[in-house]
């Protein structure tokens, strides 16, 4: 294994682990849009409000990853999708801000407005996730020297809103169940029942987003199959897939939470192991792609940065455990909570 | 290398003003929430708990 499939694999781990991470978080944020009762609003919020900073953090480091090991990537896509990456930042600041302003002052008025905040700037990152995935499989207008030369409605085509609703109902599914472990009573079974009724429309939302990826970037069927890691991730992400109704229906919380977990990783892993060594493809014509190798840092900043990463990572995934381990169980509201 | 070098060409004058309102905007306004809440705070007073002299 090479060092720029090293960090292609590195790239991949951080992404899946944000979107397993702020995926739920995400997905609760989305439900906060639906949920009516007070008290319940507030299960939502301090459901996540220990660790949905922490999982954001997986994105910033992806994006750092992408920055030191493929800059050429970085630069082309952080420049072509500006105006949808302001919009991105706009969300995400609405909703920190609305978990911690929420419950300062006492009035419905007010936590009104926080609520849409919040539900609202859950709503938007959840689909604007798989609409960055969808122009990024689907290839992006690159010229001949790397620049971006689309536009930002572009970026809003038929196919990467298809999998733009793909991520949405997939975050919504997956904060679902980790409303049931997190919750108790009526919000619980209501949760539940949301993840049972989101199951079928994610299962035919991915069927589509399939089709579509066959029709619009043929090239990713082209080697994939041959590809060992490829099957990995397939198998992972069916496995996580077909499992999640089966542990509901046996009322297994957590392993459908890790089942739904699988199925992210797994359709992360499905999207990266095609497009391999491409990165970031190009619409134009496919030999202007930006890829693993001919958009990569040196060989000596990459094992700089390897040694760094085998040194960060591991600190990173036990303090998440320790994290999670000390806030495991279900919400209990108290005044000092949110 | 000049920031007139520097600059991504993707990206307009007029998307960089765009977030620039935008930014401006939100600080602004986040600037005096927090204003509102540390006055609101403030007048409101420290809860006053049995045993504490003040």
């Amino acid at each position: 294994m090479d060092l720029n499939l090293t960090w292609v694999l590195l790239f991949g781990v951080l992404i899946a682990g944000y979107a397993i991470l702020d995926g739920f978080d995400l997905g609760v944020g989305v439900l906060h849009l639906f949920t009516k009762d007070e008290k319940e609003k507030r299960m939502n919020i301090n459901a996540i409000g220990p660790v949905w900073d922490g999982n954001e953090v997986w994105l910033l480091t992806g994006g750092g990853a992408l920055f030191a090991a493929f800059p050429p990537v970085y630069a082309t896509a952080f420049s072509g999708f500006y105006l949808a990456l302001m919009l991105l930042l706009a969300a995400l600041i609405a909703r920190a801000v609305s978990m911690e302003f929420r419950g300062k002052v006492d009035s419905p008025k007010w936590r009104n407005i926080w609520d849409w905040a919040f539900g609202l700037g859950s709503f938007l990152p959840a689909l604007l996730f798989g609409v960055a995935v969808g122009n990024v499989l689907r290839g992006v207008p690159i010229d001949a020297s790397g620049e971006f030369v689309g536009t930002f409605l572009g970026l809003l085509n038929p196919y990467a809103l298809l999998i733009g609703v793909l991520s949405l109902v997939m975050f919504t599914m997956h904060g679902a169940l980790y409303l049931v472990m997190k919750t108790e009573g009526e919000q619980q079974m209501r949760a539940q029942a949301t993840a049972a009724k989101l199951w079928p429309i994610f299962v035919v939302l991915y069927v589509l987003a399939t089709v579509a990826s066959y029709l619009v970037a043929p090239y990713l069927f082209e080697s994939a199959f041959l590809r060992v890691p490829f099957w990995v991730c397939a198998v992972i992400a069916f496995l996580g897939i077909a499992y999640v109704p089966i542990a509901m229906r046996q009322d297994k919380a957590f392993p459908a939470f890790i089942a739904s977990s699988s199925a992210i990783a797994g359709l992360i892993g499905v999207a990266l192991t095609s497009m391999f060594p491409k990165l970031l493809p190009s619409s134009v014509d496919l030999a202007y792609s930006l890829t693993a190798y001919n958009a990569s840092s040196t060989p000596p900043t990459l094992t700089a940065m390897l040694i760094i990463a085998l040194i960060g990572m591991p600190l990173v995934i036990v303090y998440t455990f320790v994290i999670y381990r000390v806030f495991k169980g279900k919400v209990v509201l108290t005044p000092d909570s949110y | 290398l000049r920031t007139s070098e520097a600059h991504s060409i993707a990206v307009t004058a007029g998307e960089i003003l765009f977030s620039t309102i935008l930014f401006t905007c939100i600080y602004a306004l986040l600037g005096s929430l927090y204003v509102f809440l540390l006055v609101k705070e403030v007048k409101h007073g420290v809860e006053l708990t049995e045993g504490v002299r003040v």
